[in-house]
């Protein structure tokens, strides 16, 4: 019985070198944060939207808000593949890595031909305009998200982040951090690359 | 030529080290223990020596060797060139080799031991200095050479030139590896099978100096990251302040029951898991540190190839510790008895629920990479849950401190300790219902933390009091019972203190924290304080521009400081920096900073500049109480009876007459 007592932390320690070899190998990055949002639906929310002219963007009125019906689209054999494809990033006018991604993502807007749908994060309206105006919206519609409400739904860490979504409003991808320097960029348009080759087949099966 | 001498010298140790851990079980012991002396002392010069050669290339800034090109620069101060030796992982691990051999040789040079048992301490001793010396010498030799020698080093992060650096990390890991001294003795004992109360006699100092450079290396660290880091805070319980606090945890346990076990022979399995547990936590800190399985904001140079090695190292000393303990478990009977309400039920509470507190930071630590093992699910886990489950843990610890020294030994009456203790608890009372009425937005939990606070301050004070007999009436022989009183009274009482005043800054500034964050135009009222900003200069400092806000700052209307917070960017790095700047006095701190705000740039400049400002109270009793918990440890240290290598002290009963 004694001797039991005083074998406890004997396997305690085993146990726990072997959970710590366990981490040690495997080529795991605790920096990583997996999403659970991956596979599942985009959840449902409805944000209001900014006045265009206060931004200086082109045409008048309001820009739209944003809901969740947005990413369902309807006919999808009238539009290209590439429209099939979606990206949503959360973005502040506060925030220096969105200012540092910002670029990069028109760029690759620009080169994929996606819809881009911004949700602004917790900002003041009156920031995120002169943000906005400042730097050119590439967004296609803006929700503005000031309680941070909607970033919950959406398992958010932090801004920037970034999600792909297909025809159907399926979340494929989840990119947290900046879209900036080799590595990120990278893997941003690897996943890219695999949501329009998805959507491809999807649009063969369906001939 | 220098640095392949300290190479050799490495080398040479490596080999004495090894002699010195074989050298009691192969040889005669009269030779045995002439060798392992020799071996040691020999083995501290030699690492000495060739940790000299490495400050050598850093003060000549020879950039052919790689760790010098890697982490310094010709342009570099003089100070943060020496520091910049322990700057990075092979520094870092040499100094570490450094300490252990330094102990090594402490214990041969000035032990109270008998020369038997010294040889086998220094033979544990000596595995340990084999281990870390082949892994520097395998894995991460700080003499490698680069051919061609660039022209200029890598510079050390600028965040790591700073005074911090010079002192922090070498008084860490005093403490750190110091237990490993304490480590040695235990499994000296076990593999010896004589445990008793000479052994804790002969340990004890050794405690109490890792513990007093571990108490002031966190500390330090602390200090360091809210003043000079600017972090805005003093602990974050993230995983690397976790690893260095919980040896102190465990290692403040220790202390207290190898108390008992010197005094009462009680305790003996207990203070020799706590020797083994204290230096394995060392380890652990070691391999956290290291490896990074753990994600922390401390970042260090990292390679998971080391971490096998400093695993598989901290596994076998622990197991095969605890494995030595578990078939010594017959020795390690209990023979001191006492009663439920004793001096020794005191310390037994002290001990339970310090080891609570040291699991439960462990528990946190570990968690997420124990889930992530068995469901592959990533978490974290933050201060919410370090300040909901260490706090209640430490109140009645708190408590209890304020109790346990008036108990006496064997047998306690608890009655007469309370009646004595019945101004004290008035006192603590009203403090708390006085704290309670003045700021009623705080947590209850603060109040009561600040009562605890409150109460061990005072209690420590009556304590010591009583011992003194301060209220007797006799005056004149005050003086004489003061110097009769030992230095380890002093000490104990200083450190509780120490603690008390701690206690106030920990929940002072963590309880009633206030912050505001307003547009640099418009003034801010905080904490009685009024702010504004006055102006904002720009100038160009050699390699990055400076935007330097002035903030006055007024107290009834009278102006009390002018502060300077600087917003810097690094042409270079091309990141931004921001250097608050701090109003301290001893009720507090206000701490101010200022960032740009990019919305509306018509309305004039200073519109476009935010001003944070917080109010961090009675946070400097954080460092001040540290500062006496640590001259406590060094005034005991003092003591006739724990002075290393003094003749062996008087029978213990004699010196409890005095005390009690």
């Amino acid at each position: 019985m004694r001797i039991a007592v005083f074998c406890i932390p004997i396997a305690v320690v085993f146990i726990l070198v072997g959970v710590l070899f366990w981490a040690l190998n495997g080529g795991r990055d605790p920096s990583i944060v997996p999403s659970v949002m991956v596979g599942k639906p985009v959840p449902v929310f409805d944000l209001g939207g900014f006045n265009l002219e206060e931004i200086g963007g082109q045409g008048e009125g309001l820009i739209e808000g944003l809901n969740s019906a947005d990413f369902l689209i309807k006919n999808n054999t009238q539009n290209s593949i590439n429209n099939n494809i979606q990206v949503l990033n959360f973005f502040a006018s506060w925030c220096v890595p969105c200012r540092a991604e910002h670029g990069q993502l028109v760029l690759l807007a620009e080169q994929y031909g996606f819809i881009l749908y911004g949700i602004n994060y917790k900002d003041k309206v009156a920031d995120a305009r002169a943000w906005l105006a400042e730097l050119g919206s590439p967004y296609d519609k803006i929700g503005v998200d000031s309680d941070g409400r909607v970033a919950i739904d959406f398992g958010l860490t932090g801004v920037p982040e970034t999600f792909i979504i297909n025809a159907k409003g399926i979340i494929l991808h989840h990119h947290r951090g900046p879209i900036v320097g080799k590595t990120a960029v990278g893997n941003f348009r690897r996943a890219l690359v695999a949501a329009f080759k998805s959507a491809q087949d999807q649009a063969e099966q369906n001939q | 030529m220098i640095p392949e001498l300290g190479h050799f010298a490495l080398i040479i140790a490596l080999a004495l080290a090894i002699v010195q851990g074989v050298a009691p079980f192969i040889t005669a012991r009269a030779t045995g223990v002439s060798i392992t002396r020799t071996c040691a002392i020999t083995q501290a010069l030699l690492i000495t020596a060739a940790f000299a050669a490495l400050m050598h290339g850093f003060i000549t800034s020879d950039f052919s060797l790689y760790n010098v090109a890697a982490n310094s620069h010709s342009s570099k101060p003089m100070i943060y060139k020496i520091a910049a030796t322990w700057g990075s992982h092979e520094g870092s691990l040499l100094l570490w080799v450094l300490i252990l051999a330094i102990f090594g040789a402490g214990v041969a040079l000035r032990t109270r031991a008998t020369p038997d048992f010294t040889a086998r301490v220094l033979s544990v001793q000596a595995w340990i200095t084999t281990a870390f010396l082949l892994f520097l010498l395998l894995g991460s030799n700080p003499f490698l050479r680069l051919d061609p020698a660039p022209i200029d080093g890598n510079d050390l992060n600028p965040l790591l030139q700073d005074i911090g650096l010079v002192l922090h990390p070498p008084l860490l890991y005093l403490g750190y590896v110091g237990f490993s001294i304490v480590f040695s003795f235990a499994i000296a004992a076990l593999l010896d099978g004589r445990i008793d109360a000479g052994w804790a006699r002969m340990v004890r100092p050794w405690i109490l100096i890792a513990w007093v450079c571990l108490t002031a290396g966190i500390s330090l660290g602390s200090w360091w990251a809210y003043y000079e880091l600017g972090w805005g805070g003093w602990w974050f319980w993230d995983p690397v302040e976790n690893v260095s606090f919980m040896p102190w945890l465990l290692g403040t346990a220790l202390l207290h029951s190898a108390i008992v076990m010197e005094r009462r022979d009680a305790f003996r399995a207990w203070t020799l898991l706590l020797a083994i547990l204290t230096f394995s936590l060392s380890l652990f800190g070691t391999f956290i540190v290291r490896s990074g399985v753990l994600t922390s904001v401390h970042a260090f140079a990292l390679d998971p190839e080391r971490g096998v090695y400093l695993l598989a190292l901290m596994g076998i000393a622990t197991g095969g510790a605890l494995i030595l303990f578990a078939i010594r478990a017959p020795l390690l009977t209990q023979s001191g008895v006492f009663a439920p309400i004793s001096r020794e039920t005191g310390l037994m509470l002290n001990n339970l629920f310090l080891m609570t507190a040291t699991l439960t930071v462990f528990f946190g630590t570990v968690y997420p990479l124990v889930l992530e093992a068995l469901v592959g699910e990533k978490i974290s886990v933050g201060p919410p849950f370090f300040n909901k489950s260490f706090v209640p843990i430490c109140l009645p610890l708190i408590i209890l401190m304020g109790i346990g020294p008036f108990l006496s030994w064997k047998r306690a009456d608890m009655g007469a300790v309370l009646a004595r203790l019945k101004g004290v608890f008035l006192l603590s009372v009203i403090a708390v219902l006085a704290l309670w009425y003045w700021r009623t937005e705080g947590p209850l939990l603060a109040v009561l933390s600040m009562g605890a606070g409150v109460w061990l301050f005072f209690a420590t004070c009556a304590e010591f009091a009583r011992k003194v007999r301060l209220f007797d009436g006799d005056f004149a022989g005050l003086g004489g019972r003061m110097r009769r009183l030992p230095r380890a009274a002093y000490g104990m009482s200083l450190a509780h203190l120490g603690m008390a005043i701690c206690i106030f800054g920990f929940v002072g500034s963590s309880a009633w924290k206030q912050d505001a964050t307003v547009f640099a135009s418009d003034s801010v009222g905080l904490a009685g304080f009024e702010l504004r900003m006055t102006g904002l200069v720009e100038s160009r400092a050699y390699n990055y521009i400076s935007q330097t806000g002035t903030v006055d700052v007024y107290k009834n209307g009278v102006r009390v400081t002018v502060l300077y917070p600087e917003r810097r960017f690094y042409l270079v790095a091309e990141s931004t920096t921001t250097e608050s700047d701090i109003y301290q006095h001893i009720l507090g701190d206000l701490y101010v900073s200022i960032s740009e705000s990019s919305g509306s740039e018509s309305s004039g400049t200073q519109s476009r500049w935010i001003l944070r400002v917080s109010y961090h109270p009675l946070v400097n009793f954080i460092w001040f109480g540290a500062g006496i918990l640590v001259l406590g440890g060094l005034v005991s240290l003092g003591d006739r009876r724990l002075r290393i290598g003094a003749p062996a002290g008087k029978r213990t009963d004699k010196i409890k007459g005095a005390k009690s």
